[in-house]
């Protein structure tokens, strides 16, 4: 009898996603029922629920780690804002300011000034983003991405605080349907991002 | 939570088919019985995850069996209840037939 080969992605992302429990008989149990006529979605949802499930009972088992790393993470977003206007005047050249003096830069991009400061401005956001997920899941080796998730909904409550607190100061303008658009999509960017990074600090299985 | 007992309704369910099992229960043979009971897919992962709490609460027992290559060379969890998860599955049973036998309409 020839024996179907599950995809191996699954188990191997399983592992490095949830690195905390053993998924040995869960991943055996999933191979035998491969074997036994179920198709590759069926695989993959199954392995999905387990990093829903997996991450969502360690996070429960552990609430001070899950604060921890979304303090650290607000943190680090703190320090990367303080830095961001000194970060781009470096980068573009500009300069930065030295015992009361202004200094330039040699490689200040003349022209056309703006397309420089777009591009070195979206340079900072992702390096930071990532730096971020990175720097939690980095911290806190052996507990998986699902931190680096309630981060990412940490920041999503906080900022739609903010943007409910500025509605409310001012009122509901009109051009405000635009923003909370923009809004939305630089929020998801901003999880992809910081998911990306921490996917990046999470250690490869060994074995799927 | 069901009357006097602690268990909620999938621990109580997994430890019925645990009874029902008996030495053949790890994770497929269970979630097929539940899936023939109740007619509804269920995760594995979640019986997986049920089955730990259960095992740390003293309810339920795990041993591994021999790897085979059908499972590609991983071994099978296998889990049994103990006294006390039949102590309070039985607890469960008395909650609820005192809570049924308060509504003849439901025979």
């Amino acid at each position: 009898m020839t024996l179907r080969q599950p995809p191996r992605f699954a188990g191997r992302l399983l592992k490095r996603l949830v690195p905390a429990q053993d998924h040995d008989a869960l991943l055996g149990d999933l191979c035998e029922e491969y074997q036994r006529g179920r198709t590759t979605a069926w695989y993959c949802t199954q392995v999905l629920a387990a990093i829903v499930v997996g991450s969502w009972k360690h996070l429960r088992a552990n609430p001070l780690v899950t604060a921890r790393a979304v303090i650290t993470g607000l943190i680090a977003q703190v320090f990367l804002l303080a830095a961001f206007p000194v970060l781009v005047n470096v980068l573009t050249g500009a300069g930065f300011t030295w015992g009361g003096r202004w200094i330039g830069l040699p490689w200040y991009w003349h022209s056309p000034y703006a397309s420089s400061l777009v591009i070195v401005m979206q340079v900072i956001y992702i390096a930071g983003d990532v730096t971020i997920g990175w720097l939690i899941v980095r911290l806190h080796r052996g507990h998986g991405i699902a931190i680096v998730l309630v981060y990412c909904c940490a920041l999503g409550v906080l900022r739609t605080y903010g943007l409910l607190q500025l509605a409310k100061a001012t009122g509901w303008q009109p051009h405000f349907s635009t923003l909370l658009y923009r809004f939305a999509i630089g929020q998801i960017r901003e999880w992809l991002l910081v998911i990306a990074g921490g996917y990046l600090a999470t250690r490869p299985a060994k074995t799927a | 939570m069901v009357g006097a007992s602690s268990l909620g309704t999938t621990d109580l369910t997994i430890l019925l088919v645990l009874m029902r099992l008996g030495d053949e229960a790890y994770g497929v043979t269970i979630a097929r019985e539940i899936e023939e009971t109740t007619r509804r897919p269920v995760a594995l992962a979640s019986v997986y995850a049920t089955l730990d709490r259960l095992v740390e609460r003293g309810f339920a027992i795990s041993q591994l069996g021999e790897p085979t290559a059908e499972r590609g060379g991983r071994a099978k969890k296998f889990f049994r209840i103990t006294g006390k998860g039949v102590r309070e599955v039985r607890a469960a049973k008395q909650s609820l037939v005192k809570l049924w036998k308060d509504l003849p309409q439901l025979g």
